[in-house]
């Protein structure tokens, strides 16, 4: 238990702030990525033995994730974290960022759940097609296909402020 | 154009907080959770071999019985001295894929008393049919028993114990009918609602399921569901519409009087919160508060997060920026005034101090886990329960968090509060549930 505990600490301040970010793009607020999280590392730390043994840690902790917010998302509708209109006074290189960031996060927002998943494992956790299809539990060609349009929206949705975005595919 | 999507993405992470997870806390409930699981798998054993059918829930809380575990608390990132006074009971596993329900300590403690309140009640089972051992656990607002019976000629059936408060306004009827289900309503003359439902779920024209469904007049609501295994054939069911009915109205299933449960947070109470730290001008001269930026509401404001009140708020003064964060968790059930376990027992650079108000509380100051930003957290529990966490850190967070990835470089010298100031605010009357 002792060696257990010692590890999965070491994992734990290694990876818990990249597991949140992950969680935040998932579900767009961070008090629910940071329960999100919680909750997958508790999970995390069951299995821990049979993961160690595999050297899939950060796989499974990444399924865990994923499952725990799309579980989330079906059972119950959650207000998400309101974009601020008007950004806290802070200097202008900052503010433009906040206001990049409000569009990304609305434009992420607006995306169905599992679509939301396959763009942020395809493309911020860098998964492949086929571990991707592996851990929403789905086809190759869904992942292909929830991919394309997950980054139609958000071209779309991001066009008007990011005319660069238009070269997406 | 991986990166530039990457990059993209990454944008949106520009106001990225300090992270409040607490990694003590979260190997604690992973242990419990693991002693849960240990438990489920020796008792399930057991049942079959004497050849009982009882459910991994049931098994769990018979062998788990005992005082509660001390990671029973609400949000895993509040770390707080929980009390031990609080009658044993479970959380619900989840089913499937599913995960946990978020289920306060109160919520838990009221499944234990539920279970040890329903032992009494003499269950309405034929003769000849084994009783399995009854627990009922808890999962959110809702309290659940799943227990399995069987006949040594194979017959099989499933009831389930479904107990909630009773918010809803009351059916005047019984639901739009489905194919295959049929229901009848009845109001008892003591204003008891009973609903009766039958249906066919595999095979038309077989009898599948029977649940009688109470809103009591004592505030609780209480669905007793049976389920008929295919292997029954014919179709026979193990309880009666008035064994189901004495199910579902017996007194021991009666949830705590609502004047006596804990009310969930709300917006209301988190405002009144606020005027009651407002009033008590907890910052020094000099000192502003600016709106953290992950908060949805103004500076030194609660807001209901997490099962709780929690305020999160940046601190300027001539020193630089740092961050103020108070959470307070709702006083478990059974908690006994004057016996509260506020202990340093496995914190680390921990101290116990005395509060102006008399009440103990304990301090934890610059962990390795929090390095290099300096923190104080104190923690304490409230007369009427209320656990209170008070977090001051010289890294504020709309600094820490404006880089990607973030920069967790301290912001001013020292944190923005010192101990007598946390202590301070964790006195005032008013702040508790």
């Amino acid at each position: 238990m002792r060696d257990r505990d010692r590890e999965f600490g070491e994992y734990f301040d290694a990876r818990a702030a990249v597991l949140r970010r992950t969680a935040y793009l998932l579900c767009g607020d961070w008090h629910r990525a940071e329960d999100l999280v919680q909750s997958a590392l508790v999970k995390l730390y069951v299995a821990w033995p049979r993961l160690r043994s595999d050297g899939a840690i950060d796989a499974y902790a990444r399924q865990i994730l994923v499952r725990t917010v799309i579980d989330d998302s079906r059972r119950r509708f959650r207000r998400s974290e309101t974009p601020v209109e008007s950004p806290p006074e802070v200097a202008l290189e900052q503010l433009a960022g906040a206001e990049d960031a409000l569009d990304v996060r609305r434009a992420l927002a607006a995306l169905p759940p599992r679509q939301r998943a396959t763009v942020v494992l395809r493309y911020w956790e860098d998964l492949s097609v086929e571990e991707t299809a592996a851990l929403l539990g789905c086809s190759e060609g869904t992942v292909k296909s929830q991919a394309a349009k997950g980054l139609a929206a958000l071209r779309r949705l991001l066009a008007a402020s990011r005319p660069a975005l238009e070269e997406l595919p | 154009m991986n990166q530039d999507i990457r990059e993209l993405l990454g944008s949106s992470l520009h106001d990225e907080p300090p992270l409040r997870i607490d990694r003590a806390r979260v190997l604690a409930a992973g242990r419990r959770r693991l002693r849960v699981r240990q438990c489920g798998v020796l008792a399930g054993s057991a049942f079959g071999v004497v050849g009982g059918v009882a459910t991994a829930v049931a098994a769990v809380a018979v062998v788990t019985a005992g005082p509660p575990s001390s990671t029973d608390g609400p949000p895993l990132s509040s770390p707080v001295a929980v009390p031990t006074t609080a009658p044993a009971g479970i959380p619900c596993p989840p089913a499937g894929h599913e995960s946990y329900v978020e289920t306060s300590a109160t919520a838990v403690a009221e499944a234990g008393r539920l279970t040890e309140a329903f032992r009494r009640f003499p269950f309405p089972a034929p003769s000849g049919v084994e009783m399995p051992p009854i627990v009922l656990c808890a999962a959110g607002e809702s309290w659940n028993a799943n227990i399995a019976f069987g006949l040594p000629d194979g017959a099989k059936w499933t009831v389930v114990i479904r107990v909630v408060p009773d918010k809803a306004v009351r059916p005047d009827g019984c639901p739009k009918p489905v194919k295959g289900h049929s229901c009848r309503a009845e109001t008892r003359p003591d204003g008891t609602f009973l609903t009766f439902s039958t249906g066919s779920a595999d095979n038309p024209g077989r009898l599948s399921f029977a649940g009688v469904t109470a809103w009591r007049p004592d505030g609780t609501t209480v669905t007793v569901h049976e389920s008929i295994s295919v292997g029954n054939s014919p179709a026979r069911r193990l309880l009666d519409d008035q064994a189901l009915v004495a199910i579902a109205t017996a007194a021991e299933l009666r949830l705590d009087p609502p004047s006596s449960r804990v009310a969930a947070p709300t917006g209301t109470r988190a405002t009144e919160l606020s005027a009651v730290l407002a009033a008590a001008g907890v910052l020094p001269p000099g000192m502003t508060a600016v709106r953290a930026p992950s908060v949805p509401v103004e500076a030194m404001e609660f807001f209901v997060s997490q099962g709780g009140y929690k305020l999160n708020a940046d601190l300027v003064d001539a020193d630089g920026e740092g961050n103020l964060f108070i959470f307070l968790s709702p006083p478990a059930l059974g908690h006994l005034p004057g016996r509260e376990n506020v202990t340093c027992a496995g914190m680390a650079a921990c101290e116990v101090i005395t509060l102006p108000n008399g009440r103990k509380a304990t301090v934890q100051r610059d962990t390795a886990y929090n390095a290099p930003a300096k923190v104080i957290i104190l923690n304490t529990i409230a007369e009427d329960g209320t656990q209170i966490l008070v977090r001051s850190a010289n890294q504020s967070e709309r600094f820490a968090g404006g880089k990607n990835p973030p920069v967790s470089q301290p912001t001013r010298p020292e944190p923005p509060l010192d101990i007598d100031a946390l202590a301070r605010i964790a006195s005032l009357p008013g702040l508790v549930w």
